[in-house]
């Protein structure tokens, strides 16, 4: 029984001994990198996507300045891992195979030479063999062609480390940072054609809710005098052909009696039959109307754009955008004149402006 | 009992799905744009029964058979017909242009909210720019308010089998109406109070001249008259001119009239654009009368402008009493509307 004892003792020992050993040969495994490292500080990791899956994504390192600074830097190194503890898994999808440099790195030592070494997929590193400058002032590596984990809204690390060898073997300094990709939100807005037009005889801006009012009274026709007045309307649209707004009436009437039209643009002559309107912005004879105001890039067609001008001609294009165009609001100007024959009586038109837009 | 693949289910849902769908979109799945498009309304005030004139470009070389223009507040998404709007009386203006034959295309108002026509058996490729134009077609009853047509075009005659499509945005519009008034107008004007003969002699013919301008708008002019009494130096006077006569020396005459003389050379003739004359009596050149309340000149319909000179002569024989003859006259302008 006491030899049993022993025997059991003695293998227990035995056992007890190579457990400690194998616990002893792996703890350098683990922490390789760690082993001597000092914390790196001010350390990020900049995505240029968090798109999983996404290819040539730019990765920027910065940090502080390095705490070893007495002895230089050959090989630097970001190992990407699934987590932090325990041996380390490259996120699935992720490769930096295709890793460039996209500039010489910063605040390593060498301000050249430096260069990629995309052998290691799960790892992105750089390595100049020459550099024997020691490291001062913040770090900054960035690294393009990188491919993005695959996994969307998933963390993942990257291990930063500096090495005093061109191997990626004697490390320096060291620190952790937590990545993520993201699920990209696709915002999505249907935009249907559109033609907002209003008229009236007053609004407020080019807003076509505020438009209101019918009548424009020209007053008391004489002979001596010019009668005039004015409407406004508004007109956009995202037609690709913008639009084309046309007046559609008749001259002032009076029962069987009217006020002769201007079939052509004429200026306005006191004591002669005219009716006519225009949508130029300062008239003068007689100082009528107003500019047209607003963002967009309608414009008064030709023969309705000309001061001191007038014309009426039922159907005519008095208002043009030849593209899609922003709000704006036209002033039109009404003019009427009456010799001494002119019929007394109660004269009115009513005129209808049509807006056709073109898409 | 037999179980059912899984793989085999999802399939067969996502199957379902798609097909649920497609049935429920029938007219977006498979339809092109239409390019240049337009409508343009006959009349843009609310509630008019105007017309709907489409002009397009179909996309597809396909054979059309109908075409349907849904008219919605909205551009997109389930269609809601905007108020007054009205298909129910709509006409075709003409037959379609370019949209295949020629011929035989009818109107369907079946439909609410939606102008539509068709042609069973059209065989013919649309080409070029397509046009449709829809009369009597009502327009949306809410005024400056913005409404869309949902343009559809179909391999069938029964609306069913979309090919293109496309909105256009329209307006209703506001409507101006523009008034003014003319008022009874009667211009009368006198230039001159005074008119001196001067010294008169049974040599010479004293004469002078006023002037006076008359327009109306009345429907049946003017009439112009005169009243007064011949020159006047307390009990005596100068003979008035009953009827037309010429100017005599060395004889007691006082007249007047409204030409332009040579014997005396006095007067102007009417001038102005409107239709007034001289009256008969005082309408000859070198002849005067005197007579008070008769009509001097007259227009008969409405006229512009006239300016008349009356020319006075006044002649005295050698038995005139010395004195200072004068006399007031009054003329008097009558519209007659």
């Amino acid at each position: 029984m006491k030899k049993l004892i022993h025997t059991f003792t003695k293998k227990l020992s035995i056992i007890r001994t190579i457990v400690v050993v194998a616990a002893l040969s792996i703890v350098p495994l683990l922490n390789v990198p760690q082993a001597s490292a000092a914390q790196i500080t001010g350390r990020s990791v900049t995505l240029s996507t968090s798109a999983p899956a996404a290819t040539g994504v730019t990765y920027a390192l910065a940090t502080a300045a390095v705490p070893t600074t007495g002895t230089s830097i050959k090989s630097v190194q970001i190992q990407f891992c699934t987590s932090l503890s325990g041996g380390c898994t490259t996120p699935s999808g992720f490769s930096a195979s295709s890793s460039t440099l996209a500039s010489q790195p910063t605040g390593l030592g060498a301000g050249t030479g430096w260069t990629v070494n995309a052998a290691t997929a799960g790892s992105l590193r750089i390595v100049n063999a020459a550099n024997a400058t020691n490291p001062s002032g913040a770090v900054t590596v960035t690294w393009n062609g990188v491919v993005n984990p695959t996994a969307t809204n998933t963390t993942f690390y990257g291990i930063i480390t500096t090495y005093s060898d061109a191997a990626w073997t004697t490390p320096l300094d060291s620190g952790s940072v937590a990545l993520s990709t993201a699920t990209q939100i696709q915002v999505a807005l249907t935009v249907g054609e559109t033609l907002t037009f209003c008229s009236g005889t007053s609004i407020t801006g080019q807003n076509c809710g505020t438009v209101a009012g019918s009548l424009v009274s020209l007053g008391t026709g004489s002979s001596t005098a010019t009668s005039s007045g004015t409407s406004v309307m508004a007109a956009s649209t995202n037609g690709t052909s913008g639009y084309t707004v046309t007046v559609n009436g008749a001259t002032l009437t009076s029962g069987a009696n009217t006020i002769t039209a201007l079939a052509a643009g004429t200026a306005s002559s006191i004591g002669t039959k005219q009716f006519g309107i225009n949508l130029a912005g300062t008239n003068t004879t007689p100082p009528v109307g107003s500019a047209i105001s607003g963002t967009g890039t309608g414009t008064a067609s030709a023969n309705y754009a000309t001061n001191n001008t007038f014309r009426f001609v039922t159907g005519e294009t008095v208002a043009t955008a030849a593209g899609p165009t922003n709000a704006n609001t036209y002033t039109v100007s009404y003019i009427a004149n009456i010799d001494g024959i002119t019929s007394p009586g109660a004269y009115t038109t009513t005129l209808t402006y049509i807006a056709t837009a073109n898409f | 009992m037999t179980k059912t693949n899984p793989t085999l289910q999802r399939i067969i849902y996502g199957f379902s799905i798609m097909a649920l769908l497609m049935l429920y979109f029938p007219h977006v799945a498979g339809a092109a744009q239409i390019t240049a498009r337009k409508v343009t309304l006959g009349s843009s005030a609310a509630s008019a029964s105007t017309t709907y004139a489409m002009n397009f470009t179909v996309p597809s070389a396909t054979v059309l058979q109908s075409a349907s223009f849904t008219v919605c507040t909205t551009a997109s998404g389930t269609c809601s017909t905007p108020a007054g709007f009205s298909v129910s009386s709509s006409t075709l203006t003409a037959q379609p242009t370019n949209l295949g034959d020629a011929a035989g295309w009818t109107v369907s108002t079946s439909t609410a909210g939606s102008l539509r026509l068709s042609k069973s058996g059209n065989a013919a490729v649309p080409t070029g720019v397509q046009t449709v134009s829809f009369s009597n077609v009502v327009n949306p009853s809410a005024t400056n308010s913005t409404f869309y047509v949902r343009m559809t075009t179909f391999s069938d005659a029964a609306w069913t089998t979309p090919v293109d499509a496309g909105t256009v945005a329209g307006s209703t519009a506001g409507q101006i109406t523009v008034t003014a008034s003319v008022d009874e107008t009667l211009s009368f004007t006198l230039a001159s109070a005074t008119v001196a003969l001067g010294a008169l002699s049974t040599s010479a013919t004293g004469s002078g001249t006023s002037s006076m301008t008359v327009s109306t708008n009345a429907a049946s002019g003017y009439s112009l008259t005169y009243s007064g009494t011949t020159l006047t130096s307390g009990g005596n006077t100068i003979t008035a001119l009953a009827s037309p006569t010429v100017s005599t020396l060395n004889t007691k005459q006082f007249g007047l009239n409204l030409m332009s003389n040579t014997t005396p050379a006095v007067g102007t003739a009417t001038s102005g654009t409107g239709s007034g004359v001289p009256s008969v009596g005082y309408n000859a050149a070198n002849s005067f009368k005197f007579n008070s309340g008769d009509t001097v000149a007259a227009a008969s319909v409405p006229t512009n402008t006239n300016t008349y000179t009356v020319s006075y002569i006044a002649n005295i024989d050698g038995v005139t009493a010395p004195g200072a003859y004068s006399t007031i006259l009054t003329y008097i302008a009558t519209a007659n509307f």
